[in-house]
């Protein structure tokens, strides 16, 4: 049991090794480090709150759901535009955008706006512009992020003549009824909260309880499909 | 998720006091700028530090005196090419996709990286 948690959170205890170890050594070392890390936790605590609002006003007011449809192969500028502006707007690691833009490609997005999508999702998050402007001055941000964007306009112009759908895995989806991707789920909670009665948290990630399929409220599904933020949750009826 | 955020900074801070931002900033003073610039574009896609981590611990550095150039090239590649998330990656997109999106990705950061040296 006490292993098994040291297991899981290795890096935290071999970081509390550290500080034992160099406080025994040289005290003041010590106290030091813990002086260094309360700058940067004062000002993550300062700075989350405002990430966390913007970020959740913008998924409020720009839907998600309509862009999408604009994303095709024949949107041209307006869809480099919009895959821009997807990207800025979400949340999260960019490792939370893959499953989002495998469905995005399922549905006929191009090769080049998901390369977009997942840089400027990467590099260029609306609220993050806030805390580099805060710490390396305006004028930095503003000129990174321009360059950032001419460069994302490039390479993903670049990538796209470089690779072709078929180069991307095209899954069978041969399987029907209730499926989660485990790899994208960030264990977040929110669909054993919308819908309680069919998710629930195995170490760290939803799992589905067994259920009877012909009970599956459909519209609360629905729901709670849409709110995962990683689109980890997918539903083929039969 | 909370634990391994805090493990992070605290990690910073310890490494901070080992190796003190002016001595960093020295260290990469002694470099070249293209030596420096890609050790920090690499080191950028090997960490996986959270950006509102990352903008506080580039602005001491760069206070310390370390360049435009290399800070620039780090928080790039920190944020836009992983080598942790490539398997997660290539299991999605399949092993070209993410080569040429992650290759393409450090090329570019590392361009920004030097035209942002010669603006500001």
């Amino acid at each position: 049991m006490v292993l098994k948690k040291i297991k899981d959170n290795l890096f935290f205890f071999i970081i509390i090794l550290a500080y034992a170890i160099m406080t025994t050594i040289n005290p003041s070392m010590g106290i030091e480090s813990v002086k260094n890390s309360g700058y940067y936790i004062k000002e993550m605590l300062m700075i989350m709150p405002v990430i966390f609002v913007l970020t959740a006003l913008l998924d409020m007011w720009v839907s998600k759901e309509k862009i999408m449809k604009f994303l095709g192969k024949d949107a041209k500028a307006k869809g480099v535009f919009l895959a821009f502006v997807i990207g800025s707007i979400s949340a999260g690691p960019i490792y939370a955008a893959f499953p989002m833009c495998v469905m995005l490609h399922k549905k006929g997005a191009s090769i080049r706006n998901i390369i977009i999508i997942l840089s400027s999702w990467a590099v260029i998050k609306v609220p993050m512009l806030l805390n580099e402007a805060k710490f390396l001055g305006p004028k930095f941000m503003v000129i990174r992020w321009i360059l950032t964007v001419v460069a994302i306009i490039i390479f993903s112009w670049i990538a796209d003549k470089i690779i072709k759908d078929k180069d991307l895995p095209s899954e069978e989806t041969s399987q029907v009824g209730l499926i989660i991707n485990k790899g994208a789920c960030m264990g977040c909670t929110l669909c054993t909260k919308n819908y309680p009665e069919l998710f629930e948290i195995k170490s760290k990630k939803a799992v589905i309880k067994a259920h009877d399929a012909t009970t599956i409220d459909k519209e609360k599904l629905q729901t709670t499909i849409n709110a995962c933020p990683v689109k980890a949750i997918e539903y083929i009826e039969d | 998720m909370a634990i391994s955020i805090f493990s992070i900074i605290f990690a910073i801070g310890l490494i901070l006091t080992l190796l003190p931002p002016a001595d960093i900033a020295s260290f990469v003073e002694k470099q070249s700028t293209a030596i420096a610039t890609i050790a920090s574009a690499l080191l950028g896609t090997i960490t996986l530090i959270p950006a509102f981590i990352a903008f506080p611990l580039v602005g001491t550095l760069v206070d310390a005196g370390v360049g435009i150039v290399p800070s620039v090239a780090f928080l790039t590649t920190l944020t836009m090419v992983g080598v942790v998330t490539f398997p997660l990656e290539k299991k999605e997109f399949g092993v070209k996709f993410t080569a040429v999106r992650n290759g393409l990705s450090f090329l570019f950061a590392i361009i920004i990286a030097h035209v942002m040296g010669v603006i500001i």
